[in-house]
């Protein structure tokens, strides 16, 4: 292996294990924050995709208009999900395997909802970075680069919003002791259905960011869906921080392993490292919040 | 106490009423027998329904194994079709490409299948309730990417065909009539196994363990040993389904294996009303036909069949026959019991006497 394909492939799995650790932070925040699992997040970013393709083709968005509109659109579709389904179930004493399955249920529905309403067809938006860049000698897609930076500003953000202002407090008082932040006048539930809708967001714009490069399918967001559940499991679940490490890993092992095996063997590796991270060290590579009740 | 005489010949008639609805039961019990075993030289004359039944009594026996690790047992399992397609492949690879006997690559699948949930699930049991059903959904991902890549010996997408059915004597299973007796005897002996798990000793650990599973443990229940248990025993009757299926069509392709044929399992068991004894039944009957005669409209089926689980697990929790076995209870058998017939219940003052 020569150090300019290493380099590629490098470059490539941090691009897609930044996707894959958006994904994973949003299980995690979720999960942090309410003690469920959404199984639609990978759902969340195909829908998030498609939302910000119609944004830039039929309604002529900018494209960067058209990433923020989408992340404020599944924002609202988040909040919805929560204080639709979730709220319902959680009412009745559901627990987190009802939701699980719930979720499954609206993932079917999403993927069948999108190709009724948009196709079966790859839908292509039209990067606004065409064009790659000359790392020595190294060719990088812009839009790579793209993926990689908004990923990063995403993070950020969430950092700001969860430490920086008085609702993020409201919500890390809410994931530490939920009786206790409801005692001093924090609206729970209100919170939860920020925190579902601030991981659905993140979804969106990880799917607005990808669909330039692989373009845009009712049926992306169960791989993507399923790595970013590994990221989450590999980083701690409930722990977004966690799944930022874990998704980078995740995805330069993967890239790393199909050059070395083959490519078909590609999904099975992040598979294996999932189950062998369940089974051997549940708690994932940080302080994982799950799997102690 | 003051009136003995009361508890005493209530309880006699809830002797009563118990022997009759016992006796009544039976003949219940043995004519829906008889009808079930008319069901296949009803729909003989139809190529296309005879398929149809077949496969519901297929799926039948994959869903009965998988309720007895959620609903007996309380775990969560979402990789179903890998333990289908384990004694599907066992099946088309053993019988079909290397000429073995078709009960004997059966019976090689059911083997392997337990092995392979019991090396899975003694894990990955022990820590918290929704463990299961994360690993099983890596494990069914992992069963399919194995079918599609492990192409020396399954061929990869192009699948195998030509997949024999089981030789039995006296039985012509190339008629596709006694074929779909010998698949409902087994489906049938299937639900009385699962049945009889559920009274054994096994079942009323299964049972305590799903209620609560700190207090069975308390009292000393083996929790991981039973949980395992309960997870190879589904992976049997998944293998067992999956040999039968891979005889009926007699083509395997990794498509079939995939988690959306896990969830369907698990929406059939879930939608019918997980641990009851009809839930299964009414939950693949249905499923099935959404599944067939949704096919004209396609994607429509698809959102109808996934309203369906958010329906149910927001409304109906325990499935359609928990919820009309809960509706029975509260609004015939209670207030029938408050007005004094039909007593079973003994009041614990007169208990203690």
């Amino acid at each position: 292996m020569t150090l300019e394909i290493f380099l590629r492939l490098l470059v490539a799995g941090l691009m897609i294990g930044s996707v894959y650790a958006l994904i994973g932070m949003a299980y995690s925040l979720v999960y942090r924050g309410t003690r469920l699992i959404n199984w639609a997040q990978g759902d969340f970013f195909m829908v998030g995709a498609f939302v910000g393709y119609t944004f830039v083709g039929p309604l002529g968005m900018p494209y960067w208009a058209a990433l923020l509109a989408a992340g404020g659109a599944m924002f609202l579709f988040g909040a919805a999900t929560h204080g639709t389904i979730v709220r319902v179930i959680t009412r009745r004493g559901g627990r987190l395997v009802d939701v699980l399955l719930a979720t499954i249920g609206l993932s079917i529905v999403l993927q069948n909802a999108v190709s009724l309403l948009w196709g079966t067809d790859v839908k292509q938006i039209p990067s606004p970075l065409p064009g790659t860049f000359a790392a020595g000698p190294v060719l990088v897609p812009n839009q790579s680069l793209a993926v990689l930076g908004v990923s990063v500003a995403t993070v950020v953000a969430i950092y700001l919003f969860l430490y920086r202002t008085p609702f993020g407090m409201t919500m890390r008082a809410s994931a530490e002791n939920r009786y206790a932040a409801s005692v001093v006048g924090i609206r729970t539930g209100r919170v939860d259905a920020v925190t579902w809708g601030l991981a659905a967001a993140v979804c969106g714009i990880a799917g607005v960011m990808l669909a330039p490069l692989f373009g845009a399918h009712f049926y992306m967001g169960v791989t993507v869906g399923l790595k970013g559940f590994a990221a989450a499991v590999v980083g701690g679940f409930g722990n977004p921080w966690g799944a930022l490490v874990g998704g980078l890993m995740l995805g330069v092992l993967e890239t790393f392993g199909a050059f070395v095996l083959s490519s078909p063997w590609r999904d099975a590796v992040t598979m294996l490292v999932l189950i062998v991270f369940l089974i051997v060290r549940p708690t994932g590579l940080f302080r994982s919040e799950a799997f102690h009740d | 106490m003051t009136s003995p005489a009361l508890p005493s010949t209530s309880r006699l008639r809830g002797l009563a009423a118990t022997a009759d609805t016992a006796r009544v039961r039976r003949s219940l019990v043995l004519l829906a027998l008889a009808l079930t075993l008319m069901i296949p030289v009803a729909v003989s004359g139809n190529a296309y329904l005879t398929l149809l039944v077949s496969l519901i009594a297929i799926y039948l026996i994959a869903v009965t194994g998988l309720d007895v690790v959620f609903g007996y047992s309380g775990q969560v399992s979402l990789g179903h079709a890998a333990f289908y397609g384990v004694g599907a492949y066992s099946v088309a690879i053993l019988s079909g490409l290397n000429g073995w006997p078709v009960s004997a690559s059966m019976l090689v699948g059911c083997v392997l299948a337990a092995g392979l949930a019991a090396v899975i699930g003694w894990p990955s049991v022990r820590l918290v309730h929704h463990f299961l059903a994360l690993v099983t959904i890596g494990l069914g991902e992992i069963m399919r990417l194995t079918f599609l890549n492990a192409s020396d010996f399954t061929r990869g997408f192009r699948g195998i065909g030509q997949i024999p059915r089981p030789a039995l004597p006296g039985l012509d299973t190339s008629n596709s009539t006694e074929f779909l007796y010998l698949i409902v005897v087994v489906a049938i002996a299937g639900i009385w196994l699962k049945e009889n798990i559920g009274r054994s000793w096994w079942g009323r650990l299964f049972n305590g363990m799903r209620t609560n599973a700190r207090a069975a443990e308390a009292f000393g229940a083996p929790l991981i040993r039973a949980r395992t248990i309960a997870f190879s025993v589904s992976a049997v009757y998944g293998a067992l389904a999956g040999g039968f299926y891979a005889s009926l069509i007699s083509y395997v392709s990794p498509d079939t294996f995939t988690f959306a044929q896990s969830t369907l399992f698990f929406s059939m068991v879930l939608i019918g009303g997980a641990g009851t004894r009809f839930g299964p039944l009414i939950g693949v009957i249905l499923l099935t036909f959404v599944a067939e005669f949704g096919q004209q409209f396609q994607f429509g089926q698809g959102l109808f069949y996934g309203l369906m689980i958010i329906g149910v697990i927001m409304f109906l929790p325990r499935g359609i026959v928990g919820s009309l076995e809960d509706l029975y209870r509260d609004k015939v058998r209670a207030p029938a019991r408050r007005s004094g017939r039909g007593v079973t219940i003994v009041s614990p003052e007169a208990e203690g006497e």
